[in-house]
């Protein structure tokens, strides 16, 4: 045989042997049998549970901040022993390698319940997996409205778009503001809201403006928007670029009122916009007022010397109600799906209340925020 | 275990991209870095007709191969002639145009929001609906392929090709009209492609603008010279052991803090070494015994 | 008409940067012939270093972060060429693009681990621009439009008056004559990249002031960086930097007509053009660039 061909199987071998490496941190329990509803043993001893998530590229900023809020979720429920084990896989923001991790998840870790993804897209192109699997799949985060339709395996932390959509036209009827400019981001979640908001809001909308993730120059889109002349701007996006928007528009001298939607409201905003972000209105998913929060972030910042990020409140929530589930009926799909219902109606944690409707899908509850000596607070509204 | 048939799938999928790049590439010496364009029109093509027309799924697969290829014989009129470079850069842009397409034509492509509900493959009324079905589908998908580029390149029409990529002069002097051997190798590969997405669409059942950036086009360029320029065999099994290499890290315990990014860190290293260590590929190009 | 002037000079900013990048690129090309698809992530790495320096341990202050970053960006860019590239200069074309694209993957990837995944800012202070004329401009973005002229009047003078830019044109033109005038073309080949990627870094470091810091900002500006030498004529180092002007104020007029989703097509729009129109470019010569068979 060729020297060549010799080469190549010899890679084959090591690329074989790679894959199937047994992990560093093998689950002890014993694997079930049954291939359908994937099982653990009892409690008492380890169950193992699945995440999925956008941890490089793009959109890593927000799956890494996923998972963080995970882990400190890990951190309390760990506290008297191990209890609950997290794998933690990257979708790589594409379906197809969001399926091939799910499946690993299912078939070769044999988890019942799966958190994630961040993305709505990816969330439901895993749906039809998880129904047909019947694997537990809660999402902190995915809000399009298309999930209501996921099935009963399928949970939201995070309300769908279609609830803030009417809460930013409450906002814009509290600032008396008939017209207004709305720029959203160019993906399901921006428009989502952008739609949502166009048929709630009862004024005229001078401009609905798009811009792109990733980009890092919108000069051009701000002055289209500066053009029609807005008091009010709407603004939906994931941070990133938000936050380079409202410091462009300064630059420029568009002076408005801006409004954000739940993920601007974060501290990157106000490191970059600096002096522009004075004054700035946001809408909370959840409450910054309440203890649970404030002992959240306490933990959070001391953790990773960082404060939290929305993505983190929600992700820490879903963990904590998995882990309750999971102690309440046991470490099985059927039985996390009957708990997480069950353990949600009371629950209320840092990223407020989580009660699942009949779709699996919290409810929408809304702080309004502002932006006032350099810190988010709370809004007084009059 | 349902991963393997998954991967497998996925394999034979980005196999059959791999034999259309290979005959673009390897054999006509076309540097086209939009393959994923050309995979995402078939995707797109067949997925809309099926889904939003009710055409039954042989013929939209069959639709999606036609217009790719005729993307392909339109945007080779004008690029065909360009030298390797610039056809890379022209080709890309081209790509990542229709990308920008995908994600902006709303009322068709619904955009950054996917089209769900692709129905499934169907054979004469049979559904494939299972991955092992359609697993078996796609080998023979991909078997045809191997077979139909491999009788292309032994035939008198693929040694010339290897003559335009070596030596386009020497190949003209000898009176080839190389312009259009070129060209027929663009449209039969971009068609190929366009079979690719097409299979894609109908395993997954659901597509959008994010499975076809750039990174898929490297990642079957990486396939192709591994496997050896102008060796279909080679690009295949290349194509297998870089998705076993990526995927397979996932199962080598790596640590949670950074696993995702030490996975694509682990992925170029090895990629480096690779290609200092074996710059024509693993395997070379077999010579046809007749030659 | 006060909105065309802003957009301008919008453009001016964007094309600075564009500029800076696109000329480490084609110097790499004029030399080795070779894309470098890893360029858009070494300035991406530039950027970080500035950060890093700046901000995150020696709390240096900004210029001598944003140089010292420049250096240390050039000593990784000719240890990248000695580790990734020169084993390759024989090989065919096809393995230095993809090895090249491997290292975009190994720098992103390194840069995510040891930074991590989540968005930096410099947190400078943000202000309305000064009025001059209809239009508004913050420093920061006039040192970005100045640090492109500077750089360039720099590379201009380092080719033209030094030794090593003599000889750097020599081995561009035709590499064997120079070897055979006793030039080492590996220690050019080395300042070559050497040069371009502290560009690269000052490219990065601007877009970085300017924005914020990610990192996968890399692809962009690699993207971009291409466009801009095509334009200006593969070989052409001025050539690139008039196409990343040219770059940054067609998108930015550009995208007051059409959506922004397009605003990345624009660039390959002109690229593509350009290379049906006039393949040469804008100041390349069409015997030098051979785009097309004959």
């Amino acid at each position: 045989m060729s020297h060549k061909v010799l080469k190549l199987l010899a890679l084959l071998a090591v690329a074989v042997l790679v894959a199937s490496c047994a992990p560093a941190t093998p689950t002890p329990a014993p694997q079930a049998t049954q291939p359908a509803a994937a099982t653990q043993p009892p409690a008492g001893q380890v169950c193992t549970v699945g995440f999925i998530n956008h941890l490089t590229g793009d959109a890593a900023v927000y799956g890494q901040s996923m998972k963080k809020g995970v882990e400190l979720a890990l951190d309390k429920i760990n506290a008297n022993g191990e209890k609950i084990r997290v794998i933690f896989e990257d979708d790589r923001l594409s379906a197809a390698d969001a399926q091939t991790a799910f499946l690993k998840l299912v078939d070769s870790d044999k988890v019942p319940v799966i958190l994630g993804s961040g993305s709505s897209t990816v969330t439901l192109s895993l749906c039809p997996k998880a129904e047909e699997r019947k694997v537990v799949l809660i999402s902190s985060i995915s809000t399009a409205p298309a999930l209501k339709q996921c099935g009963d395996y399928v949970f939201s932390a995070m309300a769908t778009d279609d609830a803030q959509g009417p809460e930013w036209a409450k906002v814009a009827e509290y600032l008396k503001a008939d017209e207004v400019a709305v720029m959203y981001i160019n993906n399901d979640y921006g428009i989502g809201v952008k739609d949502a908001f166009l048929n709630s809001y009862k004024g005229k909308v001078l401009i609905a403006q798009p811009f792109e993730l990733g980009a890092k120059d919108f000069r051009t889109e701000i002055l289209k928007v500066k053009a029609t002349n807005p008091k009010v701007v709407f603004i939906v996006d994931h941070v990133a670029e938000g936050s380079i928007v409202i410091k462009q528009a300064a630059e420029l001298g568009m002076k408005v009122q801006w409004v954000t939607d739940v993920s601007m409201v974060a501290q990157e905003v106000i490191d970059l916009a600096g002096a522009a972000a004075e004054g700035i209105m946001g809408l909370r998913a959840g409450s910054t007022q309440t203890p649970q929060y404030k002992e959240f972030e306490e933990a959070f910042r001391k953790k990773f010397n960082e404060p939290p990020t929305i993505w983190s409140d929600f992700s820490y929530d879903t963990m904590m109600l998995v882990a309750m589930a999971i102690d309440k009926y046991g470490c099985n799909s059927e039985g996390i799906k009957k708990g997480l219902m069950e353990v949600s109606q009371d629950y209320v944690g840092p990223s407020g209340p989580k009660a699942f409707n009949e779709y699996g899908i919290s409810p929408g509850v809304y702080e309004w925020m502002i932006v006032k000596d350099g810190k988010w607070v709370l809004f007084e509204k009059k | 275990m349902e991963i393997a048939v998954h991967l497998l799938v996925l394999i034979t999928i980005y196999g059959i991209l791999a034999i259309s790049l290979n005959l673009m590439v390897g054999m006509a010496g076309l540097f086209n870095l939009g393959l994923a364009a050309f995979y995402g029109i078939g995707a797109y093509t067949s997925a809309i007709l099926s889904r939003n027309f009710g055409v039954p799924v042989g013929l939209s697969l069959l639709a999606g191969v036609a217009l790719s290829a005729l993307i392909g014989f339109i945007i080779g009129l004008p690029t065909v002639k360009l030298v390797g470079d610039y056809l890379a850069v022209v080709t890309m842009g081209l790509g990542e145009i229709t990308r920008a397409v995908f994600k902006n034509w709303v009322p068709v492509t619904r955009g950054p929001m996917g089209l769900p509900g692709i129905p499934h493959m169907s054979l004469f009324g049979f559904k494939l609906d299972t991955a092992p079905l359609f697993l078996a589908f796609s080998f023979v998908m991909i078997a045809i392929s191997f077979i139909f580029v491999e009788r292309i390149r032994l035939s008198p029409f693929g040694r010339v090709l290897r003559g335009v990529r070596e030596d386009e002069m020497g190949a003209q002097a000898l009176g080839k009209n190389t312009y259009w051997y070129k060209m027929i190798a663009l449209v039969v590969g971009s068609g190929l492609a366009g079979l690719a997405g097409g299979l894609f669409a109908h395993y997954m059942s659901f597509i959008d603008p994010s499975s076809f950036v750039m990174w898929l086009t490297f990642f079957i360029f990486l396939a192709i010279m591994m496997g050896g320029l102008g060796n279909n065999l080679g690009a295949v099994v290349a194509t297998g052991v870089l998705m076993v290499l990526r995927e397979g890290l996932r199962f080598a315990g790596l640590p949670p803090a950074v696993a995702a990014p030490l996975q694509q860190l682990i992925f170029g290293i090895l990629l480096i070494i690779m290609t200092i260590f074996a710059p024509r590929g693993l395997i070379p190009e077999q010579k046809p015994r007749y030659d | 008409m006060d909105i065309f002037a802003q957009l301008l000079v919008n453009g001016l900013i964007a094309g600075g940067t564009y500029a800076l990048a696109a000329v480490g690129y084609s110097m790499v090309y004029s030399i080795l012939k070779f894309i470098n698809f890893a360029h858009g992530s070494i300035a991406m790495v530039g950027a970080y270093i500035t950060f890093f320096l700046a901000i995150q341990s020696l709390h240096l202050p900004l210029p001598a972060a944003f140089f010292l970053s420049m250096l240390l960006t050039a000593l990784l860019g000719i240890s990248v060429e000695r580790i990734a590239y020169r084993p390759l200069r024989r090989a065919p074309k096809l393995s230095t693009l993809t090895t090249a694209i491997a290292v975009s993957f190994v720098l992103d990837a390194a840069v995510m681990i040891l930074m991590g995944a989540d968005i930096k800012t410099f947190s400078l202070p943000v202000m309305q621009g000064y009025s001059i004329g209809p239009v508004l401009i913050t420093p920061v973005q006039i040192i970005i439009i100045g640090a492109s002229f500077f750089f360039m009047l720099l590379l201009y003078i380092l080719l033209t008056r030094t030794k090593l830019g003599k000889a750097i044109r020599a081995v561009a033109d035709d590499p064997s004559l120079a070897e055979a005038s006793g030039i080492n073309a590996n220690v050019i080949i080395a300042a070559v990249f050497g040069i371009g990627s502290a560009l690269a870094a000052a490219a990065g470091s601007l877009i970085g002031l300017d924005t914020n810091l990610q990192p996968t900002m890399g692809f962009l500006i690699t993207i971009k960086a291409f466009a801009a030498v095509v334009l200006g004529g593969l070989g052409s180092v001025y050539g690139a930097i008039v196409g990343g002007f040219i770059i940054g104020i067609v998108e930015n007029l550009g995208v007051w007509v059409i959506p922004p989703v397009w605003k990345d097509t624009i660039a390959y729009g002109i690229l593509i053009l350009v290379l049906f129109v006039r393949p040469a470019g804008l100041f390349g010569s069409v015997e030098q660039a051979g785009v097309l068979q004959q």
